[in-house]
């Protein structure tokens, strides 16, 4: 197991623990785990290639570890949460970048709701990596202003907002058909009541209007919901130049400035793969305790990001229904829909 | 056919806490994760900026201790 698969195995560990399933549905096959990392684990890849590029001689390649391979794959937190938990049932590892998490959710929400599992244990994780870092960084993209003052960024819809931070974590939900949920008496801790994905269809890097106000449409007609219902916006607000503005625009289209936006990723960075799945259990402790966490380092608004309603301090007031917005390299974008029962 | 899906768990592992306890607290007391990482051959290398978000690891443990204190609780085989 690589660092990134610790993180998957952890928190899958503790919501196996919270949801209370017994062992034998664990293992029935009605359950399914749907999780994903950028690329496993970098760690371990540059072990691989270290061993590749200081060979001597052919010899040397016999050094290169079989098992490296299974750490480093694709899919090796969902492979890994199968096996040390004994989960037979469905297999989906999401491998898109910043979207893997919320993908993981949406499919697993989509897995439960038509019926193809029962329940579905989702969510992302992702090591820190200074490639991560240097790739970001010479996309132009890594905030670079605040070095000597680091807690000053990332800075989402700041006027002085220069670019993102890279993170690293895990986090994990586990999603139930409500009907068995209620039968054994779970504590519910909200409804997933929709879910989009889609793609601009264009451009690998370049945020798109077009494609991101698309997404939010989906999600709202997804779970037949009024837009106006929404009250709080996680917005995926990497706290880049362009990312955040055809952000803040798109979410005026479809949410006008009814509900409140946050950008979570100004207290943890870019958490890369895992980015999904903690933003959505942040705003379900959020819905749990009745407050909403503002954005930090939010001191003066672009005006081009004006035209949304952005919580600068903490709120003490109960959020009912949610949306968790996530975009990727390749031009994904997903956004999940949550709410709180009565 | 069409259920309804509902979330019964949840937990993470953020720059800013593990668990719930320690999330809620960090968010409600605007703390911010990220902080100067420590330069590393791979840092120094590359002069790529030092301002990063992670989970923080006490330093004076190196890479093997960190796991085996932090994941040791895990267990080690299949829960069969």
């Amino acid at each position: 197991m690589g660092p990134v698969a610790y993180y998957a195995c952890q928190v899958a560990k503790e919501v196996l623990e919270q949801s209370g399933l017994p062992q034998e549905f664990i293992t029935s096959g009605k359950m399914g785990v749907a999780f994903g990392s950028i690329h496993g684990s970098p760690t371990v890849q540059r072990d691989i290639y270290k061993i590749f590029f200081e060979a001597k001689d052919k010899a040397d390649y016999q050094n290169i570890g079989a098992v490296d391979y299974l750490k480093s794959m694709v899919h090796t937190t969902a492979v890994n949460i199968t096996k040390m938990f004994g989960i037979t049932g469905r297999v989906i590892a999401s491998g898109t970048a910043c979207t893997t998490a919320s993908q993981s959710i949406g499919y697993g929400y989509e897995a439960v709701k038509y019926g193809l599992q029962d329940a579905m244990l989702c969510g992302g994780a992702d090591e820190y990596d200074t490639i991560t870092v240097a790739v970001f960084d010479n996309l132009l993209a890594c905030s670079t202003a605040f070095n000597d003052q680091p807690q000053r960024t990332p800075r989402p819809f700041d006027k002085l907002r220069d670019g993102l931070v890279v993170g690293e974590g895990g986090g994990a939900v586990m999603l139930e058909d409500y009907e068995f949920a209620k039968k054994r008496g779970a504590n519910i801790i909200a409804e997933v009541i929709g879910f989009a994905c889609n793609n601009n269809g264009g451009d690998m890097i370049l945020p798109n209007l077009a494609g991101i106000t698309q997404t939010l449409k989906l999600g709202v007609e997804n779970a037949k919901i009024n837009p106006r219902e929404v009250d709080l916006v996680s917005a995926h607000a990497t706290a880049t130049k362009m990312g955040d503005i055809i952000e803040a625009q798109a979410i005026g289209a479809v949410f006008g400035d009814n509900p409140y936006v946050i950008g979570l990723k100004s207290y943890i960075g870019h958490t890369m793969a895992a980015c999904g799945a903690i933003e959505t259990i942040m705003t379900l402790y959020m819905m749990e305790d009745g407050f909403i966490a503002p954005t930090i380092n939010l001191q003066e608004i672009d005006e081009r990001c004006a035209m949304i309603k952005h919580a600068q301090k903490v709120l003490s007031q109960p959020v009912k229904t949610a949306a968790i917005q996530n975009f990727a390299f390749g031009g994904v974008n997903t956004i999940l829909l949550i709410r709180k029962l009565a | 056919m069409e259920r309804r899906v509902v979330i019964t768990a949840a937990s993470a592992i953020t720059p800013i806490g593990h668990g719930k306890k320690q999330i809620t607290e960090n968010l409600l007391a605007g703390k911010s994760g990220s902080y100067r990482f420590a330069k590393t051959r791979w840092s120094a290398a590359l002069s790529i900026p030092v301002s990063t978000a992670r989970w923080i690891i006490p330093s004076n443990t190196t890479s093997k201790e960190r796991t085996a204190k932090q994941w040791g609780q895990l267990p080690t085989t299949p829960a069969r």
